[in-house]
């Protein structure tokens, strides 16, 4: 919002209103309306409309989950924020992968990879992790290829460590022909290798250090020594698009698959693939393959994108109307403040303002009214943006309050605790409820301020203190080195109890009814304090687990500040205390907090058991964390502190955040303690996927579904996990958030 | 995807947005029949007062009123079951509007078409009941049993949808509002402005340039009877090139528009509404 918004609002009026000028030459006047259309156009067609036609063409995808041919590389880019999961096979190796286009021209890529009978004589398969990046610097244009270049496997083991430099051409008079043709280095020039032409900058480059590590698996390291050293191959290639859906493609391979056929798991008889792709919807295609004179291949993608929600803006029942109050002078009783004096009304109204609010997922934790103004404390548990909770809410008092108040101060909580205040008039709703730019005039005219002054209430007028729910869970973690799913699904009980608003003493208690967890048996090689590397023993076997038992408290220390204590069993490998102070104005972007705990883990196997032994470890542990929400919808944190192993060192995480409640992360922690000492991995590192339930199914919903993906769990840069860290609970109620989404005001 | 054709396309269940989309599309059936049944009781038993229900309660309300029974569960294993069926077809309009059901609404009453696949209103299109639910000052907000709205203006105008995925969050046609109320003449050039939320709640605004022309008069046949009407066109460019035909048949010596088909969005394309009473 903002200049944006003004242009539009000019060039409306002015285009509205052209038709008025009715007293002028014809063709004065067709060329005032040329002339808007020229200069307004851009304005008030910024935007397409409809999310789907903003996704452009996608590319075709190799079996590697990225813009490509068969096993090669092209030079294509996704649309933004494009998310592709691929899951492509051949000759005992499969490969799933999660590609994401973080920018229009850069794509990050996790794959998660089996080589069956890889390691041990054939005894065992190899389950690879990997991250690429891939960057776009030419888009294709008329004239010219896009041109790209791609890091392979550079923080994971190396197995497929590569790098390529590629360019892609669409020919051909309806442009069904795409030609692509690259270099490649690594793996990638394994096949026809030739001296590498970077070798007249520096005779370095002619010779790549051995990587031992994809032979034994040892440890991943970041060796950027390697990249673009020794040999190179070309390769490329030609898919032809006869019709929209259908493609055929023919590719020459310079990778040779060294250490696959010196174990015999893969003939390669020739460098020449040949496939056929079709694509079943925009989201949905698949692909078969003969690969390297030997093998038949499949493919199957599943392309979403953020940006396009299953039901648009959504299919919620609507809002309930504004209602418009008759004239003071025409009807003086209606406006009359006698009930002001007549406690009977009051609980009336009170009463009225519950079943109001109700219907629309809000419950009422405190009411004031006086003659002119209405003080009303929400708890939101429906809609996950809270403009929306203040929208409705705004116009359900509508219905219920007296004529004489004006002024509705409606005051958001999280936990009990007061966040955000957002004060709107009552004629405002009234003028601006069908307005054709309310959305813009209602954030102008509504003031959001800061609830900090205000104390949790003493009591909740109806929010429930005793919540319990049984349900079904699956508890997973995935790409274990030893088997790609792990898991245990049974029945689990949570409990709520909230005394007094802010006050909650909450547990989970889960109980296995199938566990396949069991088949792991990996003793940890931690040469430093084991602290989440034996995180397997605590959810391993049948027996009762109590996820969390806390009681926790939540606070307004004063403006700006919010607080948080929480102590008890805080999760399944520690308990202890927590404490937690949050600065974080309501129209900053940015937040600063302190969170300090003293833990000790927990006895594996056991309910309530502290550790003995080899669990008997108490360490205090916390951050000094920073929290930015960038314009362009990137959010960077960065906490620095110690870790549970009392190593000292700093966590950095930067996601895309979209304004629907996707984000898509990375995050990695270096530490004192030394790549060697951490072991796999070097360090503690991860990717994460944030789901809102309202995208898929289009109904309002605060929860969502965070998925982490770490290629290996250690000891090093590990943290406690703490239930409702403060910056999350307040976020949602402040900016950026909350201005960023207004549009749901009006839903 | 667009809504419309999500309403019509029946066929394999793929885990996919347009999966989603078909088991919400089973929604509007069911749904349409409730608010139409809720529509008429609220009508009959209480006049126009608005209550104001969530979804799932103006179902259960009306599954109540007919005796349906246990709704809670059967809503859930119906709505399981629905996912591995197509959709039955929708009783059309006159089946379950007899004269015996419209004699008993005495209120204002609008039906609302949704456009088929192809274009154009056929006897399949997916519809709805509404009844008033509130006024604010020019503008009539309309209810479904479902608790989606609309909202006209008192002659009939669609300013704004709730509900139906790509809702209109409101429209601006000032001139064809003078041409509608007889304070302005046809052959009229003018900006119409609807606007959106895109995926990321963020408000979008596409502007059509119309061409607005009176057509004469014409009548119109509605399940309440024959209609003496003038008809209005308003012929619509959007930005993209394509072109949508407002249509609108306004009561002669009147401001009522008896009926209309109206463009809302890209993905819910053009609907037919219809004013009963």
């Amino acid at each position: 919002m903002g200049g944006s918004a003004i242009a539009i609002k000019i060039c409306e009026d002015l285009g509205v209103n052209f038709a008025e000028f009715r007293n002028i030459q014809r063709a004065v006047k067709w060329r005032l309306i040329t002339l808007f259309l020229y200069l307004c156009a851009p304005a008030l067609q910024a935007q397409t409309l409809a999310d789907a036609a903003n996704i452009a063409a996608r590319p075709h995808l190799s079996f590697n989950g990225t813009p490509g041919l068969l096993d090669m590389p092209s030079a294509f880019a996704m649309p933004d924020a494009d998310m592709a999961l691929t899951i492509g096979g051949f000759g005992g190796n499969v490969r799933g992968t999660l590609a994401f286009q973080v920018l229009p021209n850069l794509t990050g890529v996790f794959r998660y990879s089996q080589v069956r009978d890889f390691d041990r004589d054939g005894d065992r398969d190899r389950f690879d992790r990997s991250f690429d990046l891939i960057y776009q610097f030419r888009p294709e244009t008329a004239r010219w290829p896009a041109i790209a270049v791609g890091l392979r496997d550079f923080g994971g083991t190396g197995l497929f460590e590569s790098e390529y430099l590629v360019a892609s051409k669409t020919l051909g008079p309806r442009r069904q022909f795409e030609a692509t043709l690259g270099l490649g280095w690594g793996r990638l020039a394994s096949q026809g290798g030739f001296k590498n032409p970077l070798g007249i900058l520096a005779s370095e480059f002619e010779t790549r250090p051995v990587n031992e590590v994809a032979i034994d698996d040892g440890t991943g390291e970041f060796e950027i020594d390697r990249f673009f050293r020794g040999d190179a191959a070309a390769f490329g290639g030609l898919v032809w698009r006869p019709t929209g859906r259908l493609a055929f493609v023919a590719e020459y391979s310079s990778d040779a698959y060294e250490l696959e056929a010196e174990r015999g798991l893969i003939d390669i008889n020739s460098s020449y693939n040949f496939g056929v792709s079709y694509q079943v919807s925009s989201n949905l295609s698949v692909s078969a393959a003969y690969l390297y004179g030997s093998e038949i291949g499949v493919r199957v993608s599943y392309v979403l994108n953020p940006k396009v929600p299953a039901q648009a803006s959504g299919i919620e029942p609507g809002p309930q109307p504004v209602q418009s109050r008759p004239d003071r002078r025409s009807a003086p009783q209606v406006w009359s403040t006698t009930w002001v004096q007549s406690p009977a009304t009051q609980n009336a109204l009170q009463q009225a303002v519950i079943a109001a609010l109700a219907p629309e997922g809000l419950l009422l934790e405190y009411l004031r009214l006086s003659a002119t103004e209405a003080h009303v404390t929400l708890r939101n548990r429906r809609f996950g943006r809270s403009a929306q909770a203040v929208g409705r809410s705004a116009r359900a008092l509508t219905r219920t309050l007296p004529a004489s108040v004006e002024t509705f101060h409606i005051t958001l909580t999280e936990q009990g605790m007061a966040t955000t205040r957002v004060t709107v008039k009552r004629s405002d709703l009234e003028e601006l409820e069908f307005a054709p730019d309310n959305a813009w005039q209602s954030y102008v005219r509504a003031d959001i301020s800061d609830a900090g002054d205000q104390p949790n209430a003493r009591r909740s007028i109806t929010a429930p203190r005793f919540r319990f729910a049984a349900t079904g869970y699956v508890e997973s973690s995935v790409f274990d080195p030893d088997q790609p799913f792990t898991f245990d699904a049974g029945v689990r009980g949570t409990l709520r109890f909230e005394p007094r608003p802010g006050w909650v003493l909450a547990t989970s208690v889960r109980q296995p009814l199938y566990s396949n967890r069991d088949n792991i048996n990996r003793v940890s090689n931690s040469v430093i304090q084991t602290v989440r590397s034996e995180q397997d023993d605590f959810n391993r076997g049948n027996g009762p687990k109590l996820d969390r038992l806390t009681l926790a408290h939540y606070f307004r220390p004063g403006r700006n500040l919010y607080g948080r204590v929480t102590a008890g069993y805080l999760e399944i490998a520690y308990a202890g205390v927590s404490g937690e102070i949050l600065w974080k104005p309501t129209t900053s972007r940015l937040a600063l907090g302190v969170e300090v705990n003293a833990v000790h883990q927990r006895e594996p196997g056991d309910v309530f058991a502290l550790g003995e032994g080899q669990f008997d470890y108490d360490v205090l542990t916390g951050h000094a964390s920073a929290y930015y929400a960038m314009e362009n919808g990137f959010h960077a944190q960065v906490d620095v502190g110690r870790y549970l192993a009392g190593d000292w060192g700093s966590t950095f995480t930067l996601s895309r955040e979209f304004r629907n409640g996707w984000q898509v992360g990375a995050f990695f922690t270096l530490t004192d303690v030394s790549f060697d000492d951490f072991g796999e991995g070097s360090f503690d590192k991860g990717i994460f996927v944030t789901i809102p339930t309202s995208w898929g199914t289009g109904q309002p919903s605060r929860q969502e579904r965070t998925s982490t993906i770490r290629p290996i769990l250690r000891d090093g840069g590990a943290r406690v996990s703490v239930d409702n860290r403060l910056y999350d609970l307040v976020r949602e109620d402040s900016d950026p958030l909350l201005s960023d989404s207004w549009g749901r005001f009006w839903r | 995807m667009s809504i419309k054709s999500l309403l019509q396309r029946a066929g394999p269940i793929l885990l996919s947005n347009e999966a989603l989309g078909r088991v919400s599309a089973m929604w509007p059936h069911k749904m349409v029949r409730y608010g139409l049944l809720a529509g008429v009781m609220a009508l009959t038993a209480c006049g126009p007062l608005y209550s104001y229900r969530s979804g799932g309660e103006a179902a259960a309300q009306v599954d109540a009123g007919t005796g349906a029974g246990t709704v809670g569960l059967r809503g859930l294993t119906t709505s399981v079951a629905s996912l591995f069926r197509p959709p039955q077809p929708q009783p059309r309009p006159e089946q379950v509007l007899t004269p015996e059901a419209l004699a008993q609404i005495q209120q204002p009453f609008l039906l609302m078409f949704f456009g088929e696949a192809g274009g154009g209103f056929g006897p399949t299109s997916n519809w709805g009941g509404f009844a008033e639910a509130g006024f604010n000052g020019d503008v009539v907000t309309w209810v479904e049993g479902s608790a989606r709205t609309i909202s006209t203006t008192r002659g009939g105008l669609l300013l704004a949808t709730r509900g139906y995925g790509r809702d209109l969050m409101t429209a601006r046609a000032d001139r064809l509002q003078a041409v509608i109320s007889g304070r302005s003449g046809g052959a009229q050039r003018a900006l119409r402005v609807h606007r959106f939320l895109d995926g990321e709640n963020a408000i979008v605004t596409a502007s059509l340039v119309c061409r607005i022309t009176n057509q004469g008069p014409s009548s119109v046949r509605l399940l309440t009877g024959i209609f003496a009407t003038r008809q209005i066109e308003e012929a619509c460019l959007l930005a993209d090139g394509t072109e949508v035909i407002n249509r609108y048949w306004v009561d002669l010596g009147g401001t009522t528009i008896r009926q209309s088909e109206q463009w809302v969005s890209p993905e819910i394309g053009s609907v037919r509404l219809q004013r009963l009473r």
